[in-house]
């Protein structure tokens, strides 16, 4: 894309009142885009695709490195963060459930403290269980009633315990909570009727599904995701628990008070990323996400939401 | 007495983790079991063993020379210099401190013994592997 | 059986292509070097050589990263055997033998029997997989927390043959192990337990920077301890003058027919290992090590640095790398870290991983599954040919060699999660083991004690979270109650058979 037309986005984003009074802002020098996570998870291959695409569509002049921190679980990567506040040349791609664990599990430095700078994805959920253990998401909703039926996840103080607690407390069922490593595992307990339903994203299960051994009962979404596997998969606001609504956003933060005028460079750099085609089909379809842009004010209302509104539902179960 | 160090070191540690298994995370919750139970139970493991080998006691070993620490003491030299000039030219300067002061090699034959292996880590870790290596704080944040 | 190895032969004209060929050789090259680099596992070379396949066709992509992944199980046990630095996790055991081997004069034949040892591991667990690999998967599916959990209780009563002379000091060292593996996340609350308030220990002490200073630093403080009161430097082993060539490092006829059982036993546990969830190739080194040490005809002198000791744990992790490709392939179901990163460059290519998979790409699945065969040969070739580079180390004078050690371990432990504290973790692990090794306890069974530790909690805590803190999971389940009479057999039976023979005895003299 050319200057002018960066110029003229540039335009219209301060119009819209999204940047500040700055001046312009570009990068002078490479970039580090701190991934909280091991190489080869979700979060990495979201910052590996974004400098992917920056770099193949030529969208920012000054090279953009990941580069991964997955100490303490996310814990290092916030820590180091903090230690670069007012730093214009770092970015940290990072899934939600992470910024939750900064509350739940009481990191030193938590979510808040970053700078917001754009939401660039989303991975929502589905409840799934084996087929013909249950007719629809009602009859397990019912029967888990009686606190017998298991619900297997991964680690605690992530999105997914939080969707399990949102579940528990609104749809008023005593599922219980079986913590696994990874969903690898689940999906094994799963298929191996050690657990009777499991948390998984669409990308983690999608070969289940089309195999028609497990079934999706109903998404955390607010709407229905897209697709002839999920088009008729209810969501659990539509079976009338509408504050049930959890997902894997992939958020982009950069560190503590990062100047306006680079919020604005990057909110709008992200932007261009995730219109590209090579955004669309290779990533954001192959891996079964839901596209998904918000600004920085519409991410930091976001974020918002999600802590305050959220979160505080860990503090209510005694954890 | 220095034979009994271990097991004693071991006893410390063992008492640590069993208060605060017991007390601080707990053996068992409502329906699982606690945070506390892999410490309870190891530490009261590490504590039997480390009694009885207290009480036994121990053939000693020999002294151990001071030049076993060398090495000790050149990473601690290279993690302190890191934070200035970055782990890789630390990590050079540490080769060449060892080789030219300690094993006294000539200015010339050291500089280049520590040259070659920091070059190689340089183009495997960082070039191939892109091994992001702290840069320090006198070259560029 | 036939539609199999018809299935197999369309496979093998899919792997065996020039271009196919080529990109096989190339994974495996890329693998033997990353795997012997410490600190860059099997997970991030894969997930850093990633991006490079993209613009191949899956296939051929899918083949290169298979191949980098399981030459990297034989590049582990390179600078394990050669340094003492185990490159990847995988790869501690070998350290043991392989690197005492090195010491006596070895080198070259110690990696010649893991090259082979890896090979025949490799192609066991292959012949398994192709053969009943969804089957496989199956028997993975029926192990849930509780039966994971009996398996692991299992392989810690195993702990017991790798003591040593001195029990209570092989006690104690397990102990300490398994308090060290305390450190990291409370699983009942989520939160962080013996943590300090330090970030970086919120999710426990890692694995590899703790092995780094075990193995490979404390050995440089043993060198230095040691080579500076003697006066000649001739490098770490005496190698001679003459180059040590490949054929010198070929084993004899009977040299080959003692591993030989040795990596067929390990080759079948390995697989096995490998194909339980949570579990992996690790586990499955240390296991096959311990069977090895238990059952084999000279498993007393396992440790002193004998051929068998390097053998078993490099056809266990083998055999397991094959092993988790059964519930990849059949089930779309990742077995490590390193399996999940391929089922991701899977999706990325288009392919859902799934039961499906096989009937809706079978030329892909058989043609991966042949090029495993294929690209294990292939390994064999390159890394033997490396031999005689490789060793050229062990000409280096210690003076030399040690500072370059020590390069090596800080650079290595920096890499795992690009973190100086992990430099700090291996300078005082080598610290410790240097102590505990002067003090002769051994640190071994605090390594597999740390391996087992979290898969243990996680399990059994997992089991009572289904049964809602009732024991009864445990001896409802077919599978977790044999594999307790099992434990409960292991345990009893000494004193058993020690009080038989006592009785026989007795009696003997009035016969």
């Amino acid at each position: 894309m050319s200057n002018s037309v960066m110029r003229i986005l540039a335009v219209a984003a301060t119009a819209m009142g999204l940047a500040g009074p700055a001046a312009a802002f570009e990068p002078s020098r490479n970039v580090d885009m701190i991934v909280p996570a091991s190489a080869g998870g979700g979060t990495d291959l979201n910052a590996r695709t974004i400098a992917e695409v920056i770099k193949s569509d030529q969208l920012a002049k000054s090279s953009f490195q990941v580069i991964n921190r997955p100490g303490g679980s996310g814990a290092v990567a916030f820590s180091y963060a903090a230690t670069k506040a007012g730093d214009d040349h770092m970015l940290m791609p990072i899934a939600i459930g992470q910024i939750i664990s900064s509350y739940a599990l009481d990191w030193e430095v938590k979510g808040k403290d970053m700078t917001p700078i754009a939401t660039v994805a989303n991975d929502e959920f589905f409840l799934g269980a084996l087929k013909g253990r249950f007719k629809d998401a009602n009859e397990a909703i019912e029967a888990a009633k009686s606190g017998k039926i298991t619900f297997g996840s991964s680690q605690k103080g992530n999105s997914d315990h939080l969707a399990y607690l949102l579940l528990n407390k609104h749809a008023n069922t005593k599922f219980r909570y079986v913590q696994f490593g990874g969903s690898g595992e689940v999906m094994s307990a799963l298929l191996g009727k050690h657990v009777d339903v499991g948390l998984f994203n669409p990308s983690e299960f999608v070969g289940q599904v089309r195999a028609g051994t497990v079934v999706p009962l109903a998404s955390f979404s607010t709407e229905r995701m897209p697709g002839e596997l999920w088009k008729d998969v209810p969501t659990l606001a539509e079976l009338g628990y509408p504050e049930v609504v959890a997902a894997e956003t992939r958020v982009v933060l950069g560190p503590p008070k990062m100047d306006e005028a680079a919020v604005a460079y990057y909110e709008n750099l992200l932007r261009r990323v995730t219109e590209t085609d090579r955004w669309k089909t290779d990533y954001v379809e192959r891996n079964n996400l839901s596209p998904m842009f918000l600004g920085a004010k519409e991410t930091q209302d976001f974020l918002a939401e999600v802590i305050d509104r959220r979160v505080p539902v860990f503090k209510e179960a005694g954890f | 007495m220095r034979q009994k160090a271990i097991p004693a070191l071991v006893l410390l540690m063992s008492a640590y983790w069993f208060y605060s298994g017991w007390f601080v995370y707990g053996v068992w919750y409502a329906g699982g079991l606690g945070g506390g139970f892999m410490p309870v139970l190891s530490s009261s493991l590490a504590a039997i063993f480390a009694i009885v080998l207290l009480i036994r006691g121990d053939a000693a070993a020999g002294a151990i020379p001071w030049s076993a620490f060398i090495p000790v003491a050149m990473v601690a030299l290279a993690v302190t210099l890191s934070h200035a000039i970055g782990l890789l030219p630390a990590v050079g300067v540490m080769l060449f401190v060892w080789v030219w002061l300690l094993e006294r090699y000539p200015f010339g034959r050291a500089l280049v013994i520590a040259a070659g292996p920091t070059l190689a880590i340089y183009g495997v870790f960082r070039l191939w592997l892109q091994v992001p290596f702290p840069t320090g704080a006198l070259f560029g944040g | 059986m036939t539609e199999i190895l018809s299935l197999l032969g369309s496979g093998f004209a899919v792997a065996l292509t020039p271009t196919n060929l080529m990109y096989a050789t190339i994974g495996a090259a890329m693998g033997l070097i990353v795997g012997a680099m410490p600190g860059i596992g099997s997970l991030a070379g894969i997930a850093l050589l990633l991006p490079l396949t993209f613009k191949l066709d899956p296939t051929g992509a899918i083949i290169m990263l298979a191949a980098l992944y399981y030459a990297n199980m034989y590049g582990g046990s390179f600078s394990a055997i050669l340094l003492n630095i185990p490159g990847d996790s995988p790869a501690v055991m070998t350290a043991v033998d392989g690197y005492k081997l090195t010491r006596a004069g070895k080198a070259g034949k110690a990696l010649f029997t893991a090259i082979v040892a890896s090979m025949i591991g490799g192609t066991i667990g292959m012949v398994i997989l192709t053969v009943m690999g969804p089957l496989l998967a199956d028997v993975g599916l029926r192990f849930g927390p509780a039966e994971m959990a009996a398996v692991i209780v299992l392989a810690f009563t195993s702990i017991g043959w790798l003591l040593g002379e001195s029990p209570a000091k092989g006690g104690l060292a397990t102990a300490l192990g398994l308090m060290l593996a305390c450190v990291g996340v409370d699983l009942a609350r989520g939160g962080s337990r013996f943590a300090f308030g330090l970030p970086d220990l919120m999710s426990g002490i890692t694995f590899v920077p703790l092995v780094i200073g075990m193995f490979g630093f404390s050995q440089v403080m043993i060198l230095m301890k040691d080579f500076r009161s003697q006066g000649q430097d001739r490098g770490l082993a005496d190698v001679g003058r003459e180059t040590l060539s490949i054929r010198r490092s070929v084993l004899s006829r009977q040299e080959f027919l003692r591993i030989l059982p040795t990596a067929g036993k390990s080759g079948l546990l390995g697989t096995f290992v490998g194909v339980l969830p949570g579990a992996g190739a690790t586990m499955a080194a240390f296991l096959c090590y311990v069977l090895e040490k238990r059952t084999g005809r000279d498993g007393a002198r396992l440790g002193e640095g004998v051929y068998e000791g390097v053998a078993a744990p490099e056809a266990g992790n083998n055999a397991a790398a094959a092993g988790t490709f059964a519930p990849l392939l059949s089930l779309g179901i990742p077995g490590g870290g390193t399996t999940a990163v391929l089922l991701g460059g899977l999706m990325m290519w288009g392919l859902t991983p799934g039961p499906l998979l096989f009937s809706e790409q079978p030329e892909f699945c058989w043609g991966l599954i042949a090029s495993m065969y294929v690209g294990n040969i292939i390994c064999v070739f390159v890394a033997i040919a490396m031999i005689p580079f490789v060793t050229n180390i062990l000409r280096v004078p210690v003076r030399i060699v040690a500072p370059v050690i020590t390069a090596v371990c800080v650079v290595g432990a920096y890499s795992v999660d690009n973190t100086m504290f992990d430099v700090v973790v291996m300078l005082a692990a080598g610290l410790v083991g240097f102590f505990l090794t002067q003090y002769a306890y051994p640190t071994a069974p605090l390594l597999l004690a740390f391996v087992l530790a979290p898969i243990l909690e996680r399990s059994s805590s997992a089991a009572f979270e289904i049964s809602g803190g009732s024991v009864s999971i445990f001896y409802e389940s077919p599978i977790a109650l044999g594999f307790l009479l099992v434990i409960a057999a292991i345990c009893l039976a000494p004193p058993a058979l020690k009080a038989a023979r006592g009785l026989r005895r007795t009696k003997q003299p009035g016969e």
